[in-house]
This record gives C-alpha cells, sequence and structure tokens, in this order.
C-alpha cells in the first residue's frame, strides 16, 4: 500500500478543505478527481507536511506522516500545480539543487539531472535561466526537479494546468510512460477527467473534502453499466409508468430518448416483455456507454444536491 | 557523447538518510548572490585591510627607523587597533548585507519556491540557517577574516611574544563581534526579505530601516539614549564590550541588549510567519 489515510481532516480557519477522510492509495498510478475547491491540492499539501493536518493519521509508504515527514520527503517526488521556481538558476541547476536538497550528491544530482531533463524534453533548454522559460516548460521542470531522486512516490499536481493541447498530450505521454514502466506509484491529482483516464487505472472521487468513490476505472464505470439508450414509438406514458414500477430510472432527453437505467439483477428482457404489453414499438435500445465523465457529473451531482 | 534514451531510468545511487540540507542552500545561495555589485564592494572593502596590513608592517619592521615611523604617527598595534578596523568594516558590512540578503527570500517568495524547498527534506531551521549562512559568508569575509590575518601579521611580525601575551584574547573578540552582529543583521535582513516581495523592495526596506535610524541618531545626537534606535550605534556599542573599550554612547548595556534581543525576537517571528511553504488566504 503506497498511501493509507484515516480521518485525515485539514481546516483553514473554519474552512474544512479536507473533512475525515479515509481512503487507500495502493500501488500504481491513482487519479485523484474533484472539482476545483475539492480537497485534492490540500491532501496531497498535507501529506507532505506543507499544510497542517488537523486530526487524523496516515502512513506513506509505510512511514507516519507525523513523526518520518523527512524521511517521506526524501521517497516523495511533488510537482505543484503553482508555477514554482528557484530563481537565478538553470535548468540544470535547478534539477541538481532538487536532487542535492533530497540527498544525492553533486555529481549524481547533475548526472541525472541531465538525464530527467532530457527525459521531459528539456535537453536543449537546460542551459537557460529558469525564468525564461515559458509555461510548458515550467511544467516541464517542475516534473524533472519531482522526478530527480527516483523516489517511490510521485504526486502530481494539476501536471496539465497552462499547457496548450500539444503540451497537454506530451505531458500526459509522459506520466502514462514513467507510470507504466511500475517502479513508482504515482498520484494525479486533476480535475480534468481525460488526464485521469489516459494516464490512471485507479481514481478516487472526491467533492468537498469527502471522498465520493474510489477504485478501478473500469469498476467504477461499469457500476452504472446498467444504462440503456431506448427510442420508442406509441403511448410512452403507460411504458414509463410500468418501468419505474419495476425500479428503473428513466431520464428523458427532451425528445424521443429515453435513458433507462436498470436496477441490478434485473434482465434486460424485461424492458421488451413490457414494451409489448403496453403497445409500445422499440425503435432503438443501445446501452449507454459510461465514461468516467459520465460518472463523475452523476456523483457531483448528487452530492451537491445532497448539500443543497 | 551518452546516449539518452526516451525511457524513464531509474537512479540506482544511495541517498543520504540526514542530508545537510542547509549546507546545499548555503552553497547555493553564495554561488547566486555573486554579482559584479558585490564584487565591487568587496574589493573596496579590501582596501582598508591593505592600508592597515601597511601600518602593522611598517610599525613592526621599522619601529626603529624615525622617518618611517613619522607616517605611522600614533598607531598603537592594540586591541582598539583591531576593534576601530571592524567598526570601520561594519559600514560596508552595513551595505554588503543589504545587497546580498534582500532577495534570499524574497525572490524565493516571488518565485513560489518555498513548496520545491519544504516538499524535499528541508526544514524550517534548515532553509533559514542555510540562508543566514550565505550573509554570514559574505559578511566574514569583510569583517572577521581579514581582522585576523591582520592579528596574525602582527604576531607573525613582531619579534617577541609580547603582542600575544598582551593581546591573546582578542583573536576571540574579532571572532564574537562579527558573529554577533551577522546574527543580528543577519536575521533582521531575512526578516525583511520575507516580509517584501521582490529584492527591490527589500533593499528599500532595509535601508530604510538600517540608514534612517542612524541619520536620526546623528541629528538628534542631544537626546539621552537616542543611540538605541540605531542597529549601527547598538552594534558599536556591542564591539565597546567585547574589546573592554571605552562606550561609544551613552545607553546602558542593558537596554543595548533588550533592544537587540528585540530585534532577533521581531525577525524570527516574522520569519515564522512568511516561511511557510504554502501561503493560506483567508
Amino acid at each position: 500500500m503506497s498511501v493509507s489515510l484515516q480521518d485525515i481532516t485539514i481546516q483553514y480557519g473554519q474552512l474544512k478543505a479536507v473533512d475525515a477522510l479515509t481512503a487507500k492509495f495502493p500501488a500504481g498510478s491513482t487519479g485523484l478527481l474533484g472539482p476545483n475547491g475539492a480537497g485534492k491540492s490540500s491532501l496531497l499539501k498535507g501529506l507532505l507536511g506543507l499544510v497542517p493536518i488537523k486530526s487524523g493519521h496516515a502512513s506513506l509508504l509505510g512511514k507516519d506522516i507525523h513523526a518520518e515527514r523527512k524521511a517521506i520527503r526524501q521517497l516523495v517526488g511533488f510537482m505543484p500545480e503553482d508555477d514554482c521556481l528557484i530563481p537565478g538558476l538553470t535548468g540544470i541547476g535547478m534539477v541538481q539543487y532538487a536532487g542535492e536538497l533530497c540527498g544525492m550528491g553533486r555529481s549524481d544530482a547533475m548526472q541525472r539531472g541531465h538525464e530527467v531533463l532530457f527525459l521531459v524534453g528539456l535537453g536543449e533548454a537546460r542551459y537557460r535561466k529558469v525564468e525564461t522559460y515559458s509555461a510548458g516548460m515550467k511544467q516541464r521542470i517542475k516534473l524533472a526537479q519531482a522526478l530527480v531522486h527516483d523516489p517511490k512516490l510521485l504526486f502530481l499536481d494539476e501536471p496539465t494546468s497552462g499547457l496548450d493541447p500539444k503540451g497537454r498530450m506530451e505531458m500526459l505521454e509522459l506520466i502514462e510512460m514513467i507510470s507504466s514502466q511500475g517502479k513508482m506509484s504515482i498520484i494525479l491529482a486533476s480535475h480534468i477527467l481525460i488526464d485521469i483516464e489516459q494516464t490512471c487505472n485507479r481514481v478516487v472521487i472526491m467533492n468537498k473534502g469527502k471522498v465520493l468513490k474510489e477504485g478501478l476505472v473500469e469498476d467504477i464505470c461499469g457500476q452504472y453499466a446498467g444504462t440503456y439508450t431506448i427510442r420508442v414509438e406509441g403511448d410512452r406514458s403507460a411504458f414509463e409508468a410500468k418501468l419505474k414500477k419495476e425500479g428503473c430510472k428513466i431520464q428523458h432527453d427532451g425528445k424521443h430518448l429515453l435513458e433507462v437505467t436498470f436496477p441490478p439483477k434485473k434482465k434486460t428482457d424485461m424492458i421488451l416483455k413490457i414494451a409489448e404489453s403496453t403497445h409500445v414499438q422499440l425503435r432503438k435500445m443501445v446501452p449507454s456507454v459510461q465514461t468516467l465523465e459520465d460518472v463523475f457529473v452523476k456523483l457531483i451531482g448528487t452530492d451537491d444536491h445532497a448539500h443543497l | 557523447m551518452p546516449i539518452y534514451e526516451k525511457s524513464y531510468l531509474s537512479w540506482h545511487g544511495q541517498l543520504l538518510q540526514k542530508p545537510m540540507t542547509w549546507l546545499v542552500i548555503a552553497k547555493t545561495g553564495i554561488r547566486l548572490a555573486w554579482r559584479k555589485s558585490l564584487g565591487i564592494i568587496l574589493f573596496i572593502s579590501f582596501i582598508p585591510f591593505f592600508f592597515r596590513a601597511g601600518q602593522i608592517y611598517i610599525v613592526s619592521r621599522f619601529g626603529d627607523e624615525e622617518a618611517l615611523m613619522k607616517m605611522v604617527r600614533g598607531i598603537q598595534i592594540d586591541a582598539e587597533f583591531f576593534m576601530s578596523f571592524l567598526k570601520g568594516q561594519s559600514f560596508i558590512l552595513l551595505l554588503l548585507v543589504i545587497v546580498v540578503g534582500a532577495g534570499l527570500i524574497a525572490n524565493d517568495r516571488k518565485f513560489k519556491a518555498l513548496p520545491i524547498y519544504f516538499s524535499k527534506p528541508v526544514g524550517f531551521w534548515d532553509y533559514i540557517i542555510g540562508k543566514l549562512l550565505v550573509i554570514g559568508s559574505y559578511g566574514m569575509l569583510i569583517t572577521m577574516i581579514p581582522a585576523l590575518l591582520l592579528y596574525l601579521m602582527r604576531a607573525l611580525l613582531t619579534q617577541n611574544t609580547d603582542f600575544i601575551q598582551s593581546f591573546y584574547w582578542v583573536p576571540f573578540s574579532i571572532v564574537a563581534w562579527p558573529l554577533a552582529a551577522l546574527l543580528i543583521l543577519g536575521g533582521l535582513t531575512l526578516a525583511v526579505s520575507a516580509f517584501s516581495r521582490g529584492s527591490r523592495a527589500a533593499s528599500i526596506l532595509l535601508f530604510s530601516i538600517i540608514y534612517v535610524p542612524e541619520l536620526l541618531r546623528a541629528i538628534l545626537s542631544r537626546i539621552p539614549d537616542i543611540g538605541l534606535i540605531s542597529i549601527h550605534a547598538t552594534l558599536h556599542q556591542l564591539g565597546a564590550i567585547f574589546f573592554g573599550a571605552k562606550h561609544p554612547y551613552d545607553f546602558s548595556n542593558g537596554w543595548m541588549v533588550i533592544v537587540l534581543l528585540g530585534i532577533c525576537g521581531l525577525s524570527l517571528l516574522i520569519l515564522k510567519i512568511k516561511v511557510r511553504p504554502t501561503e493560506i488566504l483567508s
């Protein structure tokens, strides 16, 4: 288990950014998904000791976050969301400096710095001052400084923030490549679903400081798989009434299509029988494709509705 | 020419269990602080050293030759000689502290570098000590080190051991006064730097804090204890205590200690508040 959290609360004044959060992040790549203000960044910062944790226990790579903070920081690479740079240094200077701060020898940090800068695509710009870097280059140098000491666990906070489409794609490919080698676990915090879908096999969905759902991406999408898009001709009211009676949830698209979600353990041939009994013609019946976005929208929508 | 693969390669080295991050911060800070203006300040600061070295050489080697002694008339190579040298250097030290120290934390805050530091095994004190050492290193280069060299020069050039026997305690004073002054000035500089967003603002603020009270003290010198408002004056008084010399100002040592401790305490408080890895907006 890479990260284990038990009732973690992070509070800024009266605002609870993370509210008694309990979750587990096994080895591999996990996406921390949630809207802005969900508490994703606060959670990552809290785990590194960058913001105070009010209550709760957590362990990273088997180390207690309260007792072994410095040891944890040596094992974790953190790519912050903001444009964090060390002014006055060149690209290679900054990455080397980051390596030395983590406990690498000077020459090791220098050699490794060159390697990771080539990896992130800054090989040609490594002798330029970091202040002169473009937004995309700043993202890459932040990733490089997080990777230089070969961490066991990598925290990426909105890694594609501020990137153009090409830069975004390249950054995601880079993360995917690092993740696919299986040598380090990754926790990627983002509100962009595609980023997480592309790079992570597990997801923890957060809203208002709490976990709404966690698990494998395919499992979470699969939980909502019993939904079909249906088009019928004839008297729809009786047909819908019978479906509801059987426990189905129905959503209208405003025209002719219905989104019907079956309750668990109900077979889809039930719909044919209901159509026959209510004398409607079934013109279309296809399974709705559930993406992580659908799940996310549903969960966030339900959660927000519950808070109103 | 190595061939770089476009794939992630693990590093098989061993990280230090307890890295001395303060030393890494200090070394990098010393390198980054170097610029042309600093070179000029250092060059100017060494002129008094060579002048004093010349005086020592003449007094030590040609003490019997009247013509040469006329050039250095009235010069006594005693504790006050070294105190006077350090007192002269303290003016340049204040300037150097502003040039070196103003941007040390201000630039890190401006470029949001603090999360980078504190996501590594760097603690608050590692960061502060590292930055303080940057100021301290340059500061010692123009105060303690030349003063010790002058002492050593005098000791080596003197034909007998009278000088060492009489002034054996002077090296301790030469070390203690600059150390205390650098600790106080360095802390204040870092606090002002942490308080400001940008090195220019920090420089102006530091200049105001250091020189304006000194100017006021000079203008309002008839007011009793006015010297306490000037960090320059309080540090001189401290120097006089270390060298066992006559106190240059009329304020009491007790008040001086309170003022200097107050500056240290306030600096630490500001640093504790401002040096945070993440700015939490209310």
